[in-house]
């Protein structure tokens, strides 16, 4: 108890409360520890200014020692004309702190059960405009970076992104009404039971194909057996051929290999009679459809709405709900901003290097280069990132008996990403990404824990285990995806338009370091 | 014995006495205008040098911190720590958080500690991160994989308050 008043009171005393230093009592102090620490930056902003930095110990494919001499690197606020300006940012505020602390339950769902993590929690909005899972996905559908110069109507991404549901609608309409006097579940149970004969007329493909293999082993035999001479007068034909001399050569090595070609050739016309009648069992018409088609259209109506359960069924799934849940958030969002919403400023982040390299001459034709001498060669490269949010990301961290485990989930949202290889140059011979997010998920407590080790020959490993079949339908279900998508990509003055990664899953990874000789 | 021997004891409890007349316990009021009003101004200046005897680094080898995962046989390290890394004028202090903030402040209406950044300095200042498979590097059989070595001088900008806080 003596110690904890101690704590107690040094507790008061940091607190710099004036009010009477009373002890805590136990349940009180059971209150304090186990909650986290809650930190924001204000004010904020990083210039390399005079310093210099640099990395070494890299190496090239070669072996070669490679430099990156950092000439610049600032952490500043947005608006900061890549850095030129001491603009202050702000990492957070009071009622929205970057969290570390033990978490669990709720608050980290996907640990095993009764466990508890070490979670570090970027600032989290749940606002449209600042909650990144929203944000991001707007920002893709609108292409443009929002403010600019032919970019200020926000209902352009919902104008986007009904383009696309009415595609997604027309396809569903027309496939709704080609069996609406069918119904889908007995669509369904006609393609099962035609299925049926494919799944026999398949199985005797399969076994037509080994009879096949099998009777081409056995002329591949006998043909090495066979004479260079059948009979005094027959050579030795091409593989594949017969002896002139037939069923009749008196040769039996001969006789035998003409035999085993005759069996070839009557495999081979079998296995085609078997597949000529797979293809006509694909092509068995029902309701005015083959089965091919049928088959085709069913798989793409369950994509579109959900696998069906009943004759005429509604779009309760599949994409073109997806879609439209989509559009709704995208319609907040375009809402927030036209009533006049903006969002927490972001960080202006950049990095000019340079690489020092070896580099060696070849002269000649590719076939016969000649190797000349090797120089140092320095290669510059900048990248900068513009209004650059990590809102609503988490590291948690735990222990179990594979080591120490995690998952992560990074949310990345940056206005405009500038990579550049020249140093006096303007932006339309760099590379231009606006409006970039990325959702990148790795790990999930239960069924595929991060693992980070050191093995004992002292090479970093990380892992994700991979799926099993034990555990293949909830990993599929519940391990999340990750997503990348760039609003517009802009090459060296080229729009290249919008690019997207959907649903990425990482099903098995190992990565290990590897000590080279010096 | 001597007077002033016997006389010692008598001396230094009246000077007691005297003291302890002169430990007033301040008041609530008191007490609130003393604590924490100025922070503390830190100023440091950290100097890791090489140590000649650890002949595996060329001229010796500088500090190394070494962290090993749970269940891990080897270790993830900071090696060869060497330079000078100096800031003065950080300031620590504890500070009302009531107005402020687009409105967040009075809405936190709570204290906190803050950090308040200054300049630093760096004079080939270095480390090298790898992974090994012992925590000391002057051991039989030692093996150590170098990702990369990152080496600075010069005077870096950082400007900024720091506030940390109980989280809820």
């Amino acid at each position: 108890m003596r110690a904890a008043m101690i704590a107690g009171l040094a507790l008061l005393a940091l607190a710099g409360a004036g009010q009477a230093m009373e002890a805590l009592d136990d349940r009180e102090l059971g209150e304090i520890s186990g909650a986290g620490v809650g930190f924001f930056l204000d004010n904020f902003y990083y210039d390399q200014g005079s310093a210099t930095a640099r990395v070494t110990g890299l190496k090239d494919t070669q072996g070669n020692p490679l430099a990156i001499d950092f000439e610049r690197a600032y952490i500043k606020g947005e608006g900061s004309q890549r850095g030129t300006l001491d603009t202050e940012a702000s990492l957070g505020s009071p009622l929205h702190p970057f969290t570390l602390g033990v978490v669990s339950g709720a608050k980290a769902p996907t640990l095993p059960a009764g466990g508890q993590a070490l979670q570090l929690h970027t600032p989290t909005w749940t606002d449209p405009l600042n909650d990144t899972h929203q944000y991001g996905l707007w920002s893709y559908y609108q292409g443009c970076l929002y403010g600019e110069a032919g970019c200020t109507d926000p209902q352009k991404a919902v104008n986007n992104i009904d383009v696309e549901l009415n595609k997604l609608q027309s396809q569903r309409d027309q496939l709704l009404a080609r069996y609406q006097s069918v119904g889908f579940l007995t669509l369904k149970s006609g393609i099962d039971q035609d299925m049926q004969v494919v799944y026999q007329r398949q199985a005797q493909v399969a076994t037509e194909t080994s009879d096949v293999q099998s009777a081409y082993g056995t002329m591949q035999t006998r043909y090495a057996a066979a004479p260079s001479t059948a009979d005094l007068f027959y050579p030795k034909p091409a593989f594949g051929e017969k002896y002139g001399c037939g069923n009749i050569c008196i040769n039996s090595a001969a006789r035998a290999y003409n035999q085993s070609v005759d069996a070839y050739q009557q495999q081979v016309s079998e296995l085609a009679a078997a597949q000529k009648s797979l293809a006509e069992a694909w092509n068995t018409e029902r309701d005015g459809y083959t089965l091919n088609q049928r088959a085709t259209d069913y798989d793409e109506f369950s994509n579109l709405c959900g696998t069906p359960t009943q004759q005429q069924p509604s779009c309760a799934a599949g994409r073109v709900k997806k879609t439209q849940d989509n559009r709704s958030v995208l319609v907040i969002v375009a809402t927030s901003l036209q009533n006049g919403g903006t969002r927490v400023k972001g960080l202006d982040i950049g990095i000019e290097a340079t690489f020092t390299l070896p580099s060696t001459a070849y002269s000649g034709a590719a076939s016969g280069a000649t190797k000349g001498a090797t120089s140092t060669r320095t290669d510059f490269f900048s990248i900068n990132l513009e209004g650059f949010s990590l809102h609503g990301a988490y590291l948690n961290l735990w222990g179990d008996s594979s080591g120490l485990v995690g998952e992560t989930s990074l949310q990345m949202y940056a206005d405009k990403l500038i990579i550049g290889g020249c140093r006096n140059c303007s932006d339309a011979n760099r590379a231009v990404a606006k409006n970039l997010y990325f959702d990148i998920n790795l790990g999930h407590g239960t069924l595929q824990p991060l693992s980070l080790g050191v093995l004992s020959d002292g090479e970093l490993r990380l892992s994700l285990p991979g799926v099993t079949w034990a555990n293949h339908e909830a990993f599929y279900q519940q391990v999340p995806k990750s997503n990348i998508s760039i609003g517009n990509l802009n090459i060296g003055g080229v729009d290249l338009g919008s690019q997207v990664v959907r649903g990425m899953r990482v099903d098995y990874l190992d990565v290990r370091t590897v000590s080279l000789p010096r | 014995m001597t007077i002033a021997k016997a006389l010692l004891p008598l001396f230094l409890l009246v000077g007691a006495a005297l003291a302890q007349a002169e430990l007033r316990p301040l008041d609530e009021g008191e007490l609130q205008d003393v604590t924490g009003q100025d922070g503390i101004s830190l100023s440091a200046n950290l100097t890791f040098a090489p140590n000649p005897a650890l002949t595996r680094c060329a001229g010796g080898c500088g500090a190394r911190v070494a962290i090993k995962p749970g269940h891990s046989d080897g270790f993830i390290v900071v090696d060869n720590i060497l330079g000078t890394f100096s800031f003065e004028g950080l300031k620590l202090d504890i500070v009302t958080i009531d107005s402020g903030f687009a409105g967040e402040g009075a809405q936190f209406n709570g204290q906190a500690l803050r950090l308040e950044l200054t300049e630093a300095r760096f004079e080939n200042a270095r480390f090298t991160l790898g992974s090994s498979n012992q925590a000391r590097g002057d051991q039989a059989g030692f093996r150590q994989t170098d990702l990369l070595t990152y080496s600075t001088n010069g005077e870096v900008r950082l400007h900024g308050n720091l506030y940390f806080f109980a989280a809820p």
